[in-house]
C-alpha cells in the first residue's frame, strides 16, 4: 500500500487517482525535507518544550446556559428541528 | 486623496481637529480600496455596515462619549479572525459562505475602542503558506510592484496597509505570517509574545504556535493596537494573565545603552538585505547600542522543526470540519454517501486547496504509530533546544537583530512547484513562534528592483517595548514609510 494511499484514510480526505500520484510525488520530497531532522543532535531525555512562560491558569468548571444553539444551526448545511442532519452511522460498507 | 497612506496619529488629529468625519474618512478609504483592489486582491469582503458604523462614531465624538484610543480610525482583518455576522473564510471553499456567531477577542478589543472595520483581508488558505499564493480566492499582489507576491500568509493584511486602504491591519502569525509580507510589502508588522494576544475566535492552524499579530504604516501605530488589542481572555487557556504595559505612552527612541545582538547568517541572504542590515548596524552604533555579533546554531533545521509541529497541530486542528455542523458539505443528491467516513472524506477533499491537504498529510504521517518518535517528539525536543538557545543568547543582549527572510518579494509564481525551497524560506521567522518570543518587521529600506526590505527585531517574552523603541530608532533614522508607492503616490 502506498504512503500516500494509506495516510489519506487516516487523515480522512478522499483523493482520485490522478491526485493521489501527485500528492505521492510531493509526499516524498516532503519527506525527504522532514528527514533532515533525524540527522540532528538531541538526547534521549531532552525534554518535550512547553510554554513555561504562561503562569498556569486554573479556573471552576462551571456549566453556563447557551443561548447560541439556533445561531449555530443557522450555519449547518443540512438539519432536521434541533440536530445536525448526518448521513447513517450504521448500514453503510 | 488627502486621507490616504496616513498614519494612525495623522488621522487621530484630524479627527480631533474636525479636519475630517469617520464618515468622509471611511468613505475616501473605502473608494480608495475599492478601486486598487481590483489590482491586488488584498480583501476578500468589504464590511457592508461600515458607513453606519463610522455614522455612530461622529455621533460619539459630537457627544464627547467617545469609545477609545481608535475611535472611527478604519482597519483591515485577516479573514482568520471570526467577526460576527461579517464572513469569515480563512481563504478557504471550506468556510466560504461561513458566517460566524462571534467576533475574536482581539477585534472585540479594537472595536471597544472605537475601530471600525474596513474589510477582510486575504491570505493562504487557513494560514498555511509564504506567498499568499494558496487562497481560494486568488493571488494577493504586491502593491510596489504587482508582479511580485504580497508575501504570506497575511498578504492582504501587509497589501492592504502598503497600499493606503487602512493605516491598520491584524494579521497571524504562525510561522513568520505578519512579519514575511510586511518585509515583502514595506510596513511594520509585528508578533507579539505568545499569549499576549487572544487566539480566541481565531480560526486555528497550529495552537501552539498561531499567534495573532498587528500591521502598520509606522511603529507608533502598532504600539497603541497593541496596547489596544491585549488584554487577558480566560477564554483562551494559554492567554497571559499579566499586566499590559502602556506600549503608545513608554515608547522612545532613545536607546542608548541596549545591547543588540547581531545576527546574520553568512550564506543565504540577499546582498540588498545584507547591505541594509549593515546600514542599520552603523545606526545603532551611533545611537550608542552595544553591538555584539550572535550565533544560532539551530538555523539549518529550524524550519523543518517548525514544519513537522505546524502540520501536527494542523492535521488534528483541521479535524473539526466534517461537513456537518458548518461549513462545506458535499452535495449527495446523485449518488448518496457510502457511509459517514466516505460523507466526511468527500467534503474534506472538494473544499480543501493543495497545500492544507499537504500538510494534512504529513501532520497525519507524522503522527501515525511507527513515526511519532522519530518526527514528532524529536521536533518537540529540539524545540525545547532551540528556545533554551534562544533564552541563553537574550541573557547577555535585550535584543536579536536579523534579516526577516534570505530574499525580497518573489516573483509571482517562483517557488510555487518547489516545495521544500517553500517550506525552508521561514528559517529566519520560525525561531520566534517555536520558543514564543515577541518578534518584529521593522522597514529599513528597498532593493535594486524598487522592493521592500525589512529586518527582524526580537527579544525576550513580554518585551515588546524593547523592540518597539528600537524600531522607532531605526524607522526616525531611515524614514523609509515617507516613500510611496503608485497606489499611494
Amino acid at each position: 500500500m502506498s504512503t500516500v494511499k494509506d495516510i489519506q484514510k487516516k487523515a480522512c480526505i478522499k483523493l482520485s487517482k490522478k491526485e493521489e500520484a501527485y500528492y505521492e510525488n510531493a509526499f516524498s520530497e516532503i519527506l525527504k525535507y522532514v528527514q533532515q531532522i533525524v540527522s540532528v543532535n538531541s538526547k534521549e531525555d531532552t525534554p518535550i518544550y512547553t510554554h513555561d512562560h504562561i503562569p498556569k491558569q486554573l479556573r471552576e468548571d462551571t456549566v453556563e446556559n447557551s443561548t447560541v444553539v439556533n445561531s449555530i444551526l443557522e450555519q449547518a448545511p443540512q438539519k432536521e428541528g434541533n440536530y445536525f442532519k448526518v448521513p447513517p452511522v450504521l448500514g453503510g460498507k | 486623496m488627502p486621507w490616504i497612506n496616513k498614519s494612525v496619529y495623522e488621522l487621530k488629529n484630524a479627527l480631533e481637529k474636525k479636519e475630517v468625519t469617520a464618515v468622509e474618512l471611511s468613505q475616501s478609504l473605502l473608494s480608495h480600496a475599492k478601486k486598487h483592489n481590483k489590482k491586488i486582491n488584498a480583501i476578500i469582503s468589504f464590511n457592508p455596515k461600515l458607513l453606519d458604523e463610522a455614522k455612530d462614531s461622529d455621533q460619539r465624538r459630537a457627544t464627547n462619549t467617545l469609545k477609545g484610543e481608535l475611535d472611527g480610525i478604519p482597519i483591515v482583518v485577516k479573514d482568520m479572525f471570526c467577526t460576527k455576522g461579517l464572513k469569515t473564510t480563512a481563504a478557504s471553499k471550506m468556510l466560504e459562505n461561513f458566517i460566524p456567531p462571534y467576533s475574536s477577542t482581539v477585534v472585540k478589543n479594537l472595536q471597544n475602542a472605537g475601530a471600525l472595520l474596513l474589510g477582510k483581508a486575504n491570505q493562504d488558505e487557513f494560514a498555511m503558506g509564504g506567498t499568499n499564493e494558496y487562497s481560494y480566492f486568488g493571488n494577493c499582489l504586491n502593491p510596489w510592484n504587482t508582479d511580485y507576491v504580497a508575501g504570506g500568509s497575511s498578504g492582504g493584511s501587509a497589501a492592504s496597509v502598503a497600499g493606503g486602504f487602512a493605516p491598520l491591519a491584524l494579521g497571524t502569525d504562525t510561522g513568520g505570517s505578519v512579519r514575511e509580507p510586511a518585509h515583502f510589502c514595506g510596513v511594520v508588522g509585528l508578533k507579539p509574545t505568545y499569549g499576549r494576544l487572544s487566539r480566541y475566535g481565531v480560526i486555528s492552524f497550529a495552537s501552539s504556535l498561531d499567534q495573532p499579530g498587528i500591521m502598520g504604516k509606522q511603529v507608533k501605530d502598532v504600539a497603541l493596537a497593541l496596547q489596544v488589542s491585549s488584554s487577558y481572555d480566560p477564554k483562551d487557556a494559554t492567554s497571559a494573565n499579566c499586566e499590559v504595559p502602556h506600549f503608545s505612552k513608554n515608547i522612545t527612541s532613545n536607546i542608548k545603552e541596549k545591547k543588540i545582538g547581531l545576527l546574520l547568517p553568512e550564506n543565504g541572504v540577499d546582498k540588498n538585505i545584507v547591505e541594509k542590515f549593515n546600514a542599520v548596524k552603523e545606526i545603532l552604533k551611533e545611537q550608542g547600542c552595544k553591538i555584539v555579533p550572535v550565533s544560532f546554531s539551530y538555523l539549518s533545521s529550524v524550519a523543518c522543526v517548525y514544519h513537522i509541529i505546524a502540520s501536527s497541530e494542523a492535521s488534528s486542528n483541521l479535524a473539526r470540519y466534517d461537513g456537518v455542523r458548518y461549513g462545506y458539505s458535499a452535495d449527495f443528491s446523485k449518488k448518496p454517501a457510502e457511509n459517514l467516513m466516505d460523507f466526511y472524506a468527500t467534503s474534506r477533499a472538494e473544499a480543501f486547496g493543495e497545500e492544507v491537504k499537504r500538510r494534512i498529510l504529513l501532520g497525519t504521517y507524522v503522527l501515525s504509530s511507527g513515526y511519532y518518535d522519530a518526527y514528532y517528539k524529536k521536533a518537540c525536543q529540539l524545540r525545547y533546544l532551540i528556545a533554551q538557545e534562544f533564552k541563553k543568547i537574550l541573557q547577555s543582549v535585550d535584543c536579536i537583530l536579523s534579516p526577516v527572510s534570505g530574499g525580497v518579494a518573489l516573483k509571482v509564481g517562483a517557488n510555487k512547484d518547489n516545495l521544500s525551497k517553500n517550506y525552508d524560506h521561514d528559517w529566519l521567522t520560525v525561531g520566534a513562534n517555536l520558543a514564543g518570543l515577541p518578534a518584529l518587521s521593522v522597514p529599513a529600506g528597498f532593493s535594486d528592483k524598487g522592493l521592500p526590505i525589512g529586518l527582524q527585531l526580537l527579544s525576550s517574552h513580554f518585551q515588546e517595548q524593547t523592540i518597539l523603541d528600537v524600531a522607532l530608532n531605526i524607522e526616525e533614522n531611515l524614514q523609509t514609510y515617507k516613500k510611496k508607492n503608485s497606489f499611494c503616490s
